[in-house]
């Protein structure tokens, strides 16, 4: 699929802009801090609804604005989809996709654009908390399904509850029996969802496992194995069994066996929300045994493994966005990203140093320039 | 120029109803000062009087000028199956329907503990006490499919259900009147999930 327009308004540091894109590579050009990586976010957006960076619409939209804009035209491979974005200072978001007002402008956004993001950021993947890892899963299956992304929305309300009811029955003294039943249906709930949530982690992380294994293989002539597993304490004394009732029996016990450290600690301490992927390479924990150079091998064959699974389970291929990473990979490692991308992919490139590029990226691409949140298109002189 | 005291103390007070932001405000309390004297009367009367007259049946909860309600008093309804909602305006859109000949029990809130609603802040007890004196056929749960209303309806079947009585919720299903393609997928998904044989 393309993006074959994009256009801005007071999104974050930009006020204005809009460019038809008749290329496949973008390379998006300026200093720290002008505004390149915010071309990219706002890209990432249509895809995933939400964004890393932000935590708050809020921050999306330009200093005293009311709202920002994100208006696009894309070209999937048997379609055109004109999708508006209104991000407001409210929370409030409206949207309109071929023109068509959307009733729930979270999850309708959800299924029309795939993008796989690959930040110089993305390297804190192994070495960082399980959190950022968890955040990784769920951007990804968002896009992949909107049963997830509802089903994801449910429970993380069900555990904000929850952790409110935990906190409340500590400090008002209630009674161990009402606050068992209050947390009974809460509970329920947790469980419910929850148990679809680990269903379809797990999965997304063994296909995830299966095509990065081949990539970190090749890529290392076989010297490498990764290893992918999906960890939860809900697994801790059965073992994952991809069936959902029993996967539902097996948090329950889960839940109910913590209710004293839960009631201690007054928090939610089981479920999804605090799991984790164990990344391991040649047997060994990466988190703790991987060289700064197999860190970056392991992220290069993980996202090119995130691109895969959206070609496969949606029959398109991603827009790839690579924000600031050539910096951190050497010529190899270039190589192998530049070689293994599938044919007519759309890449969207922002660089501090266009000399950080290889040359054939600059081959027919489009290249723009940002400085203080003004682009302006760039030709592409030689001599590299 | 900042605006006149009276017109300011206006603009604020309009603003505090729900969905009224500060441009809805300051239009709503100009055209009240362009208004004739006794238009304003009529308006500001009727805010007065709705607010004293209209009290909590005791018996239902829900609002009305009589305590209790016409719905508890009147001989045509059905005081043996009691349908629970969280809020009046829930129970006036059951009420449109014209399809519902039992009573109601207003609840007054969903339990929210980030609220700090907890089954004590609702009437609850109240329900409770009405289940277990009275002859009931069946208590409809009635309530938002919202993550507090599945709560509260967990809550609720929870207590309710050692009294033995029948206790049904609303069914999950496509809207009337649409096309299939256009319902999203959890709806299509609930709906398959509560399909029903032709009779």
């Amino acid at each position: 699929m393309l993006l074959k327009r994009l256009k801005l308004t007071n999104f974050r540091n930009i006020e204005h802009f809009e460019e038809d894109f008749n290329t496949l590579k973008i390379i998006i050009l300026g200093q720290n801090a002008q505004g390149k990586s915010n071309i990219l976010e706002a890209v990432n957006i249509l895809a995933k609804s939400s964004s890393d960076r932000a935590l708050r619409d809020n921050e999306l939209i330009n200093f005293n604005k009311e709202f920002a804009l994100i208006n696009s035209d894309i070209k999937t491979s048997d379609d055109d989809i004109e999708i508006s974005l209104q991000i407001n200072t409210t929370g409030r978001r409206k949207l309109k996709i071929n023109g068509v007002s959307k009733k729930a402008p979270q999850a309708d956004l959800i299924g029309n654009f795939f993008t796989v993001m690959f930040a110089a950021d993305d390297l804190y993947l192994i070495k960082g908390s399980p959190s950022l890892r968890r955040k990784w899963l769920d951007s990804n299956l968002t896009q992949l399904s909107k049963i997830y992304h509802n089903h994801f929305a449910t429970y993380q309300k069900s555990i904000t509850q929850k952790n409110a009811l935990l906190k409340s029955a500590f400090e008002s003294g209630m009674s161990r029996k009402s606050l068992q039943e209050q947390l009974s249906i809460w509970n329920k709930q947790i469980i419910e969802y929850g148990a679809e949530i680990l269903l379809q982690r797990v999965d997304y992380v063994n296909k995830i496992e299966s095509f990065a294994k081949q990539f970190l293989n090749d890529m290392s002539s076989g010297n490498e194995t990764l290893q992918l597993n999906y960890f939860s304490k809900i697994f801790s004394d059965t073992p994952y069994v991809p069936d959902v009732e029993k996967i539902k029996a097996m948090f329950e016990d889960s839940i109910n066996n913590s209710f004293d450290e839960e009631l201690a600690r007054g928090q939610a301490l089981v479920g999804p929300h605090r799991d984790d992927v164990l990344i391991q390479i040649n047997d060994k924990e990466a988190r703790a045994f991987a060289s700064q150079g197999q860190q970056r091998s392991i992220i290069l064959s993980l996202k090119l493994a995130e691109l895969k699974a959206v070609e496969i389970l949606k029959n398109e291929v991603p827009v790839l966005l690579l924000d600031d990473v050539f910096a951190e990979l050497d010529e190899s490692r270039q190589n192998f990203l530049l070689h293994n991308l599938p044919e007519g992919i759309q890449t969207f490139i922002t660089t501090t140093h266009i000399s950080d590029l290889q040359h054939d990226l600059l081959e027919n691409a489009l290249v723009l320039k940002v400085e203080k949140g003004k682009i302006v298109k760039k030709p592409v002189t030689s001599g590299f | 120029m900042k605006y006149t005291k009276p017109l300011l103390k206006l603009i604020e007070e309009f603003q505090k109803l729900p969905g009224v932001g500060p441009k809805s405000a300051q239009r709503m309390a100009f055209y009240v000062l362009n208004q004739d004297m006794e238009q304003v009367e009529k308006l500001a009367n009727s805010i007065l009087e709705a607010k004293k007259l209209i009290k909590k049946c005791s018996s239902c909860h829900n609002i009305s000028a009589n305590d209790p309600c016409e719905i508890c008093v009147s001989s045509s309804r059905d005081n043996k199956t009691i349908c629970v909602v969280s809020e009046p305006k829930d129970l006036i859109a059951i009420e449109r329907t014209n399809e519902y000949k039992g009573v109601y029990h207003v609840l007054g809130g969903l339990i929210s503990p980030i609220d700090g609603i907890g089954p004590d802040e609702l009437s609850i007890k109240e329900l409770l006490g009405k289940v277990s004196k009275n002859n009931l056929n069946e208590i409809i749960l009635a309530l938002d499919t919202s993550t507090e209303g599945e709560a509260t309806m967990l809550y609720l079947n929870r207590i309710l259900s050692p009294l033995g009585k029948k206790i049904t919720r609303l069914g999950f299903g496509l809207p009337a009147g649409t096309e299939l393609e256009y319902a999203d997928e959890l709806t299509i998904a609930r709906a398959l999930e509560g399909r029903s044989e032709i009779k």
